[in-house]
């Protein structure tokens, strides 16, 4: 088979991903400290802290982008396969990767627990219903002091984290728990792709769509609805279980409802009902979170409340418009792309390319984070310049859409119906 | 096709932009794979230099700190003291051992996750010589075995559970300084017994360490045969409205109610039982020291309330250290001068006298010796005279005796606090 040559790019952009993220972002910290490239054990733990969001947020997606359920109780999952997990390995002595299976399992079953009941709520009803489970999290966690500690919290530490033989000489504990973190978030990202597309993921999703139409196909709508929630506390008690291994300290105020509500608008934001979405949007919330890291506030009060100020403005800008969050500006992009001309596709993806160039070029000549800002205006400035029309187009009918949901003829932003697809149809065939 | 492309791009993107200031190329040097079969690097967990955060010029200091949050806005004005402190040191002192006191603050969201990252942070980028008030017991909790084991000078902690100097052994590198909350229970409960005797006694706690520790304290300082604990309610820092359980202490016929709480739930507490015409006779943790209690809620309310202090309170502004103060926070810092500002200071205080010490053998370890020697029976301007500070190899508590605090009106109207009655030593307790 003669290699053609997207797929000669595809595979040279695994390998880069695949270097990037084994070798360069956990490994670099080992240069001495004048090299440019160092990433460092501060960088490898936020990226460690990454992948267990990609994971809460693959689990949530299932739930919510999939199967059509709301759920603002995420972190109680979070937190009860983080309990279970740090239970047994600082009172027992387990070794981590026994306890991924009862973290998920013990999870998984509050899942099934919640589920049954979630058959009679939809919407609203089922997000306070599932919020209210998030509140009340804490408060079992605290009375329940003979088994989790109580408010002291639970703290992990000791030989559980180190790496086995001959790997344990190679990499520090930092570097260990993130390739663990990254294993756990590879897994299951390709187990996530796996339901989604099979039987039980096609049910989901008619299941959403029409709950009628999908019983009326022989779909057993209360039981695929409850393996869902199952499923995606399963995601979310793993997520819990790398939590401990990465922090190594566990408390009930360690997942607040602030948190649930995060882990809801990051898949909103990243793109429901799509993996690639659920990992873009669980990175971009990291960001988020760390949003004073990129930029030069100085300190005093000024720096500690703009950070929260921005990212309400960024997350009304992205659902604006971005109506299908991160993975459907994407897929717009794409779409957009397949009606260019080769050579207008070229500078489409060159602009970005060259944003990313001079970025760097930037922020090596005058260092520091302007360097980088400066690098991605240029970077926007080329890209948007092109997408300007198709942007604009994008945004009058995200406003167009909350002025329909407003009315109630259509949903808010973000929530796919069949009214969209038929928007999407109609874009192409424009 | 494209979109996995695409979707790579915007990832790289995505991880590119996230290595901030130390940014690189698509061709990097050492990024051969058969580098990342032979790693270079030390294998041994990043243990810092002994003489890291030390240059020519600077020394640099560093804390955990929840500064968004709703934790963020009720102890921001001790970061700002400490702050300030420092800046004015800089400013007017010439700095400490011939170099500028830098001190690095980074945003934990007073969880754990973000206490974790936030000391990488500092360790790593930062390159901090010490740890200077960490404040919040569960964040806290989260990175102080790193610390004490990667050898980091952990001082003045920023929170008053138990455990921080219950052994210094293990926790070599801890120092604690606000008094242990349990201490100040037991010291209120022979109160309560000593002149409330035979009256029944409620307690108000917040649903944490915090509540947990001063309830303890409270049943071990209460004489049982004088009196009972008749209710005992806990609140979330959260919650909009404290009704329930103010109705619940009010049903029970307690006399005299203790309030493990910070101020915005001490606040509620006793707005709250004005409302439903009930006047006990109430008694608040240390933590609500501060003229923001008046504000809160109104000096009619507040008055006759008991807490307990030992600094200088920051409305005596006949007092030339507390003038001095209210200057620098004038001068270096963003917040009005209070007792929560009074407190940075001592901290600040505290920490340059430490360093002035050890200028000879800038080193963590030699940090710690300074601090366990010269911390005997220390007698600072900020705490009122007989407040002594005394740190030793096997004693890491820091402030060990306060004295009692009562809520009064003055003549324009305004509410004070006032002490009254004898120093109180926690260490006899």
């Amino acid at each position: 088979m003669r290699l053609s040559s997207p797929l000669l790019l595809r595979i040279l952009g695994f390998a880069f991903l695949a270097f990037f993220l084994i070798y360069w972002l956990p490994f670099s910290h080992a240069l001495p400290d004048g090299l440019p490239m160092r990433f460092g054990t501060y960088r490898t733990i936020q990226a460690s802290i990454a992948c267990v969001w990609v994971l809460v947020a693959l689990g949530l997606n299932i739930l919510t982008g999939y199967n059509g359920q709301i759920s603002l109780g995420h972190t109680a999952f979070v937190a009860t396969g983080g309990y279970t997990a740090a239970i047994l390995m600082a009172d027992h002595g387990w070794p981590f990767w026994a306890v991924l299976i009862p973290a998920a399992v013990v999870s998984g079953a509050l899942g099934l627990a919640v589920g049954i009941p979630a058959l009679r709520l939809s919407g609203p009803y089922l997000a306070m219903a599932t919020m209210a489970l998030a509140l009340a999290a804490p408060q079992v966690l605290k009375k329940y002091d003979g088994l989790t500690h109580g408010t002291q919290g639970i703290s992990v530490r000791g030989d559980w984290s180190t790496a086995p033989g001959f790997i344990g000489d190679m990499v520090t504990q930092d570097q260990w728990s993130y390739f663990v973190a990254l294993f756990l978030a590879v897994v299951m990202t390709l187990i996530a792709w796996n339901v989604i597309r099979g039987r039980v993921g096609r049910a989901f999703v008619a299941i959403r769509d029409s709950e009628v139409a999908a019983a009326s196909m022989g779909i057993n709508v209360p039981r695929y609805k409850t393996i869902a929630f199952a499923i995606s506390a399963i995601f979310a008690g793993i997520a819990g279980a790398a939590y401990v291994q990465i922090v190594g300290y566990i408390a009930p105020e360690s997942f607040n409802v602030l948190r649930s509500i995060n882990f809801l608008t990051t898949i909103v934001v990243g793109g429901l009902a799509s993996i690639l979405g659920s990992i873009l949007g669980a990175i971009s919330f990291k960001m988020v979170d760390d949003i004073s890291d990129f930029l030069p506030l100085g300190e005093g009060p000024m720096a500690e409340q703009v950070p929260w100020a921005l990212y309400g403005g960024l997350l009304i800008v992205v659902v604006t418009i971005m109506p299908y969050g991160m993975a459907g500006a994407i897929r717009r992009f794409q779409m957009w792309l397949a009606f260019r001309k080769p050579s207008e596709r070229r500078v489409a993806l060159g602009g970005p390319a060259l944003g990313i160039v001079a970025a760097i070029a930037v922020s090596e000549l005058a260092g520091g984070s302007l360097g980088i800002i400066v690098g991605l205006v240029v970077a926007l400035a080329i890209t948007y310049s092109l997408w300007l029309p198709a942007l604009v187009r994008g945004a009058t009918r995200g406003y167009g859409r909350w002025v329909g949901a407003l009315r109630g003829s259509r949903g808010p932003p973000g929530f796919v119906t069949s009214e969209d697809a038929s928007d999407e149809r109609s874009d192409a065939e424009r | 096709m494209w979109l996995s492309l695409i979707g790579i791009a915007a990832l790289l993107l995505v991880l590119v932009v996230a290595c901030g200031d130390d940014e690189e190329g698509e061709e990097t040097p050492t990024g051969t794979p058969a580098a990342a079969e032979t790693p270079t690097g030390d294998k041994t967990p990043t243990v810092a230099g002994p003489d890291e955060g030390i240059t020519d010029t600077e020394i640099i200091l560093g804390a955990h700190f929840a500064l968004s949050g709703t934790m963020g806005a009720a102890y921001a004005p001790v970061l700002d003291g400490v702050r300030s402190y420092f800046k004015y040191v800089n400013a007017e002192e010439g700095g400490v051992c011939g170099r500028e006191i830098v001190y690095k603050v980074e945003d934990d969201q007073y969880l754990p996750s973000g206490a974790v990252e936030a000391v990488a942070k500092l360790l790593e980028r930062d390159h901090i010589f010490a740890m200077i008030a960490g404040l919040g017991t569960a964040a806290h909790a989260a990175v102080w075995d790193d610390l004490n084991e990667k050898g980091i000078p952990d001082l003045w902690i920023m929170s008053g559970a138990h455990m921080w100097a219950a052994d210094p052994e293990a926790h070599p590198w801890s120092v604690a300084i606000l008094p242990d909350y349990y201490v100040e229970g037991t010291i209120i409960g022979k109160y309560i017994s000593e002149n409330y005797a035979g009256k029944k006694v409620g307690f108000f706690g917040q649903n944490d360490e915090f509540g947990e520790d001063e309830l303890a304290g409270l049943k071990n300082g209460l004489d049982p045969e004088k009196n009972e604990i008749v209710s005992e309610q806990t609140y979330e820092p959260t919650d909009v409205s404290v009704r329930s359980q103010v109705i619940n202490l009010k049903n029970s016929g307690a006399e005299v109610v203790h309030g493990a709480c910070i101020p915005p739930g001490c606040a509620q507490l006793i707005k709250e039982s004005d409302r439903l015409g009930w006047h006990p006779q109430f008694f608040i943790g240390y933590v609500n020291a501060d003229a923001m209690m008046f504000d809160y809620a109104s000096p009619e309310l507040m008055e006759g309330v008991i807490t307990l202090q030992g600094n200088k309170m920051a409305d005596w502004t006949d007092d030339p250290v507390i003038a001095e103060h209210h200057r620098i926070m004038d001068e270096y810092g963003n917040m009005p001068a209070g007792n929560f500002t009074v407190e940075g200071q001592l901290v600040g205080e505290l920490t340059v006298e430490a360093l002035r010490a050890t200028c000879d053998n800038l080193t963590r370890q030699g940090l710690m010796d300074a601090v366990h020697t010269i911390f005997d029976d220390y007698q600072g301007d900020i705490g009122i005279p007989g407040i002594l500070i005394d740190l030793s190899e096997d004693d890491h508590y820091g402030v060990e005796q306060m004295k009692l605090l009562i809520a009064g009106i003055d003549e324009n109207g305004k509410g004070t606090w006032e002490y009254f009655g004898d120093i109180i030593n926690f260490r006899e307790q």
